[in-house]
């Protein structure tokens, strides 16, 4: 027997029913969406972090910040069949040039758990993107850590709460130049990207018109092997790219890795906290070209290990592409 | 998450007749959830945990409100927010009808226990889900819903065809 049944019939519940139910549906709850997640993406920081690994992982995490990036580019630039589609590329692309800076949460994880010596502990960090400047916010166990490009594009590295290093973009390794130039996220940038390769299509979804989903896969004959297929939600409303899921092959070319970026909120630029010194604590300490530049290598290469090359430019190092 | 969420902020800000604080309180309550999540059996009690711990959450929320301002006005040990009876809610002049606003304000002035207990049993849930999610008996939770509609039905009857606001 439903305990209820002396209630169901009531014509007052039903009517509050119906205007809670209408609440429910007319509340924004995006930006705490965001909030949960990147406290959930938090608590899984210490797991992914490991001694000695910090630039490999650094270095996939920014590939593929990079790929979301690339595909954001193709999926800005490729034309498409569908009106609807193109409409809505135009309407992404007027949003993003908007003043604001936008904070993802950014995920990897590996689709088949199956490989062993492949396999990819998940990993999350924050990247916030406005205009040419960006950072990255990740964390090492208790240890808080970012790095990113101011407008002029110096990149910082902050060690710590009171000591910080720049690189002046002439000092830059070839490879990190590519990765921090795709980690903006900034439509302007992307527009120079030359891949637009990829085919278009709306998800169909029946019955569901929110989110609005995208689905990308590179045309045929594109020779780009890492890319499977990437999936852009929009806002239905501003267009606003709320989620960008990519599939791409992994770097032993035998498994897929799964991005996710996930955007947690939009917000007015604060141009200080994308400089260095707005990420350091007073007092703090600067090493760049005119202060004890050569401090700079020894600390990068105490931090992050052999992978400084590609941070600090040097007449000895040699680049691997795109790493 | 899409689908609990919403169901899960409407309630807090249900109980607690502040957006805000209900924002807080509900990540809280998730975080907390996400962070215990091997103790659960989250896809078959998730909503209910997660309604148990917002119930919680805004009667510890109020209570210390209440020990700050020392004031109770109820005759039932659950105090009324005066500040819910006198200044209107931002929440409630979004709604833009009457009767929106009118069922925001009767049920404003219910006791925190009563406004629960009503709002999930106008969603649907049973007694025995409704008492374990604000954790009374379900005698109690009949109680508390009786009280509720006794209440509502005066303020609310006279905007309901069909609903005799004179008997209890």
């Amino acid at each position: 027997m439903n305990p209820l049944e002396e209630f169901q019939p009531d014509p007052m519940l039903r009517v509050i029913g119906n205007h809670i139910r209408r609440l429910e549906s007319d509340t924004r709850h995006d930006q705490l969406r965001g909030r949960i997640l990147a406290h959930a993406a938090g608590l899984r920081f210490p797991g992914w972090w490991k001694p000695g690994e910090t630039v490999a992982r650094l270095g996939l995490g920014l590939g593929m910040a990079g790929i979301a990036a690339t595909i954001l580019a193709a999926f800005l630039l490729a034309p498409s069949a569908e009106a609807r589609v193109e409409s809505v590329v135009r309407k992404a692309a007027e949003h993003l040039r908007l003043p604001m800076e936008r904070c993802y949460l950014a995920e990897v994880r590996q689709e088949n758990d199956g490989a062993a010596e492949e396999s990819l502990p998940n990993r999350t960090m924050k990247v916030v993107a406005a205009d040419n400047e960006f950072r990255v916010e990740a964390n090492r166990g208790n240890f808080h850590w970012s790095w990113g490009r101011e407008t002029d594009g110096t990149l910082w590295l902050t060690l710590g709460p009171h000591r910080g290093l720049r690189i002046s973009k002439e000092e830059q390794g070839p490879g990190v130049m590519w990765m921090a130039e795709l980690f903006s996220l900034s439509p302007k940038k992307l527009i120079n990207q030359i891949l637009a390769h990829c085919r278009l299509r709306e998800d169909p979804r029946p019955g569901s018109s929110f989110p609005l989903v995208i689905h990308a896969e590179p045309r045929p004959g594109y020779r780009q092997t890492w890319l499977i297929s990437a999936d852009v939600e929009l806002d239905p409303e501003t267009k606003a790219v709320r989620k960008l899921t990519l599939r791409r092959t992994s770097k032993g070319g035998d498994g897929i890795v799964v991005v996710t970026f996930t955007l947690i909120e939009s917000r007015l630029v604060d141009h200080a906290k994308f400089r260095l010194e707005g990420n350091l604590s007073e007092p703090f300490q600067i090493f760049d070209k005119d202060h004890h530049p050569d401090r700079r290598r020894e600390m990068l290469t105490r931090r992050i290990g052999p992978q400084a090359e590609h941070w600090l430019k040097s007449s000895k190092a040699k680049y691997s592409q795109g790493d | 998450m899409r689908e609990t969420l919403p169901r899960a902020l409407a309630y807090a800000r249900s109980l607690l007749r502040d957006p805000v604080a209900a924002e807080d309180v509900v990540h809280d309550c998730y975080c907390r959830l996400i962070e215990r999540k091997d103790r659960y059996d989250l896809p078959r009690d998730g909503l209910k945990i997660l309604m148990r711990s917002v119930t919680n959450a805004c009667i510890d929320r109020k209570s210390r409100e209440r020990m700050l301002l020392s004031i109770d006005l109820s005759g039932e040990g659950v105090a009324v927010d005066p500040a819910d009876l006198a200044t209107p809610d931002p929440h409630q002049e979004m709604v833009g009808r009457e009767l929106g606003e009118r069922i925001e304000k009767s049920m404003a002035g219910l006791p925190m226990g009563q406004r629960a207990a009503i709002h999930l049993v106008s969603l649907g849930y049973t007694l025995p889900e409704v008492a374990e999610m604000i954790g009374v008996t379900r005698v109690n939770a009949g109680v508390l819903v009786h009280r509720a509609r006794a209440t509502l039905k005066k303020d609310l009857g006279p905007y309901l065809p069909g609903v005799n606001h004179e008997s209890p």
